[in-house]
């Protein structure tokens, strides 16, 4: 209470959380190399990565809510609604060039996220109630929109947002997805680590209060956040809807679950205020690479799925330990 | 040091503790008789918690011996010294909120029927004796979160006797209590006294030590400086030995030219809390508003600040009138504000220091999106040393700062903004000795700089000795007015309780 307790340094222990998160991927790409023929090559890889890239993006803006000491699970919905809006006005007599239809989806994901931003920052509702809301509106307005059937939508520019080549339903070279990835992730490392406003995201997550009496416009910030998950969740649907060639509200049912888990992985704290997009990057990779190999050598999808959790709870758990030492 | 008949219940010989780096603990001597309250004082880093935590088990010791009526025992964990009837209560209370005050009594030991189901009435009534016992008049009955911090306090105090603690270590026991809390709780130390139960007291309060204490030892540094008996010793030779250089004075106030007014407040008003605050703050002048618990200040400030609105009333900054309706507003009017409670609303505990110290200035770290962060570095290292804070790395969580260096953290923050209004809401409170001083130095420094303070305060000696004037507000009004000299503890007191 009243000494110094030894002190701990932020950035190394981040840092050298995420090397070892990073030397576990290799290690674990190497493991699969040799465990399965099919694995390393360019085929596996590339498509490996565009899967990874439909939920990754989402992963990262996932990360800044997170931070921010919120939480986001209206993605899940927000995909399988955009998805079907977008394949709905595809279909139609008359229907929009695809470029409008391509933005009017993406509007829907803004307005999905602006509406979770006004109820948690005006109504001052609990975050995880109010997308929890959302989550269920969203994916019942996809069912309601498409009389729960799936609608195709086959087009080049969808395909091609989706990373596939119409017509012979190969993986482009270099599929759009994973380049959109890339960028993604580049402007919220640095938005994170070197702006203004992911400054104030840290500090509104590690102390609302604090942050409020600095000045902090924390409503604003909140708002703007949920804005941006919004967007990332509706251009991931948008993805998606090229990659399977169909809007159904069944898409991303579930996947709120495995981004979480790789924010958490890649050892963002629940409690807000800790965490960085490297960090999820790695994670969402482990994952990837995870669920890939194992198909690759056999496993199947459910036993997938419980090897998920239990690498959840051991590395949280070593989060946990490290923060607290014991003498 | 022979001044107490009874026995000597608890002995700790020549205990040493090392961590990584630091000696903690340097072949420390301490001993407690029954029915004695023997104080534990020092500074920052001095050893006192590390002490109390090999007492409770929490840490293990590498030297020395722990004797309990005169056997000697070890403790590996927490439940081998509460078997031996040693109780801490630390200053964050560990009471169950949500359950009533019999069940946290006897939480773990709750009387049970035949059937299985727990026996209420007996419940309550056993409350009730030892309740009795301590001299307390609480409703066994009562929802504990609903409860003041002394009242919670007590309850722990409860759960100490029912399970027959005979020592009982109170870690900073006043920190967040008022003028009558505190006297309650020295009566119900004194009759726990009568009853044989040795206290082992720490605090930072000296008045405390010398209005409690029968004995008091002082570390530094890992080293026991000496044991005295309270009465055979004073303020100044308590302060010497836990600061370990002279002290000439405890409050080092200065000199200071008072100008012209800084900021007028007119007739504020909050309904049904305040009514027609009217005052002014001069550059160069340290205001104290004194009161008792709910008689408004509080609110006043939270009102200055843009945190709360309020009804009617003016403020004026340097003549002009302003509207300060949010703390972004009252920043750019240079006003800067240190809370009651610095981990919950001050500080950014996960975050490093520099984060901590920028966090009010942000959008100024540099043009653009991208803050400069060579700036920011230039910047927190600034204050850093300008505070006196002694830990090197900026990169530090401050979390794992101590209180005194972590208030510094908050009021270096208030220097990066550039305040010249400066509004501290209990500025050292549950801060060691040595940064106390400091944070006064600095307070003078800014009035000579023709800054302004308004400092809320409930420990007298600091509010009398610190305040160019004090103002005292009791239920919402103002009823007192002091010019530096013209005011007393009694005077303060009767204006406050009017």
């Amino acid at each position: 209470m009243t000494e110094d307790k030894g002190e701990k340094q932020t950035k190394k222990v981040s840092l050298s959380s995420t090397v070892i998160l990073f030397i576990f991927l290799i290690v674990m790409s190497v493991a699969f190399t040799f465990l399965s023929k099919d694995f390393y090559s360019i085929y596996n890889i590339t498509s490996m990565l565009t899967n990874i890239a439909f939920s990754g993006i989402v992963a990262g803006t996932l990360t800044l809510v997170m931070i921010m000491g919120g939480l986001d699970i209206s993605i899940g919905g927000n995909i399988a609604f955009t998805s079907c809006l977008v394949a709905y006005l595809f279909n139609l007599e008359n229907a929009l060039p695809i470029a409008g239809i391509i933005i009017i989806g993406l509007l829907l994901g803004t307005a999905i996220g602006a509406f979770n931003g006004f109820i948690i920052t005006k109504l001052n509702l609990n975050p995880i109630i109010t997308t929890l809301g959302t989550m269920a509106i969203t994916r019942g307005m996809g069912y309601v929109l498409t009389k729960s059937r799936s609608i195709l939508i086959l087009n080049n520019v969808i395909g091609f947002i989706g990373g596939v080549l119409l017509g012979k339903g190969e993986i482009a070279k270099f599929p759009f997805p994973l380049v959109l990835f890339i960028v993604v992730y580049a402007s919220l490392a640095i938005l994170m680590a070197k702006s203004k406003f992911g400054r104030k995201i840290y500090c509104i997550g590690a102390n609302e209060s604090a942050a409020k009496l600095s000045g902090i416009n924390v409503n604003k910030v909140k708002f703007i956040v949920y804005l941006i998950s919004g967007i990332a969740a509706s251009l991931s649907g948008i993805i998606l809807t090229g990659q399977t060639a169909v809007g159904m509200p069944q898409h991303g049912r579930g996947m709120e679950l495995d981004v979480i888990t790789a924010v958490l992985l890649g050892g963002t704290s629940l409690y807000g205020g800790k965490g960085n997009i490297l960090g999820t990057l790695a994670g969402v990779l482990i994952l990837g690479v995870l669920y890939n190999g194992f198909t690759m050598i056999g496993f199947r999808y459910v036993h997938i799925r419980v090897f998920q959790g239990v690498i959840l709870i051991l590395v949280v758990s070593l989060y946990e330990v490290r923060e607290k030492k014991t003498y | 040091m022979e001044s107490h008949m009874g026995k000597k219940i608890l002995e700790m010989k020549n205990i040493s503790k090392q961590f990584p780096g630091v000696q903690a603990l340097d072949k420390v001597s301490y001993d407690l008789f029954e029915g004695e309250v023997h104080g534990l004082l020092g500074e920052n880093g001095a050893g006192k918690s590390t002490l109390i935590k090999l007492l409770a088990g929490d840490y293990s010791k590498d030297e020395g011996v722990i004797l309990v009526n005169s056997a000697e025992v070890e403790f590996n964990i927490p439940a081998d010294s509460q078997a031996m009837g040693i109780r801490v209560i630390y200053q964050e209370l560990n009471t169950l909120d949500t359950l009533s005050v019999a069940e946290n009594i006897f939480v773990g030991n709750l009387p049970k029927r035949r059937i299985g189901t727990i026996d209420w009435n007996t419940l309550n009534k056993r409350a009730k004796v030892v309740l009795d016992r301590m001299l307390v008049d609480t409703n066994p009955k009562k929802i504990v979160g609903d409860l003041t911090v002394h009242e919670k306090q007590i309850i722990e105090i409860a759960k100490a006797i029912y399970k027959e603690a005979n020592i009982l270590v109170m870690d900073e026991p006043t920190a967040a209590l008022g003028e009558k809390d505190i006297k309650s709780l020295f009566n119900i130390i004194r009759n726990l006294k009568r009853q044989g139960v040795g206290v082992i007291y720490i605090s930072h309060r000296l008045e405390e030590i010398f209005q409690i204490t029968d004995r008091v030892t002082v570390l530094r540094d890992g080293k026991k400086i000496g044991t005295v008996n309270t009465e055979e010793t004073d303020r100044d030779t308590l302060i010497t030995m836990m600061v370990g250089r002279e002290l000439k004075e405890m409050y080092p106030k200065r000199e200071v030219p008072i100008g012209n007014v800084l900021m007028d407040v007119k007739h504020l008003t909050i309904n049904g809390i305040l009514e027609d605050i009217s005052f002014n703050l001069k550059s160069g002048e340290i205001v104290g508003l004194f009161g008792l618990l709910g008689s408004g200040r509080q609110n006043l400030i939270r009102a200055l600040y843009g945190i709360d609105k309020f009804d009617c009333g003016e403020i004026r900054i340097d003549g002009k009138p302003v509207m300060v309706d949010t703390p972004s507003k009252a920043l750019q009017h240079k006003m800067g504000f240190m809370p009651i409670d610095r981990k919950l609303e001050g500080l950014a505990l996960v975050l490093p220091i520099y984060s901590n110290i920028t966090m009010a200035n942000i959008d100024n770290l540099g043009g653009g999106f991208l803050i400069n962060k060579s700036l920011e570095m230039e910047h927190s290292a600034k204050w850093v040393e300008d505070v006196r804070i002694k830990t090197p790395k900026l990169t530090t969580e401050v979390n794992s700062l101590s209180g005194g260096n972590q208030q510094k953290i908050v009021l270096a923050r208030l220097l990066e903004t550039g305040s010249r209004i400066f509004i501290m809401n209990e500025p050292t409170r549950g801060i060691d000795v040595g940064s106390k001083v400091d944070i006064y130095q600095i307070m003078e420094s800014l009035c000579e700089e023709g800054a302004g303070v308004i400092m809320i305060s409930s420990e007298l000696p600091e509010i009398l000795s610190m305040s160019d004037r004090i103002i005292v507000i009791s239920k919402g009004k103002v009823t007192g007015e002091y010019k530096r000299g013209e005011a007393n503890q009694e005077k303060l007191i009767h204006a406050a309780t009017v």
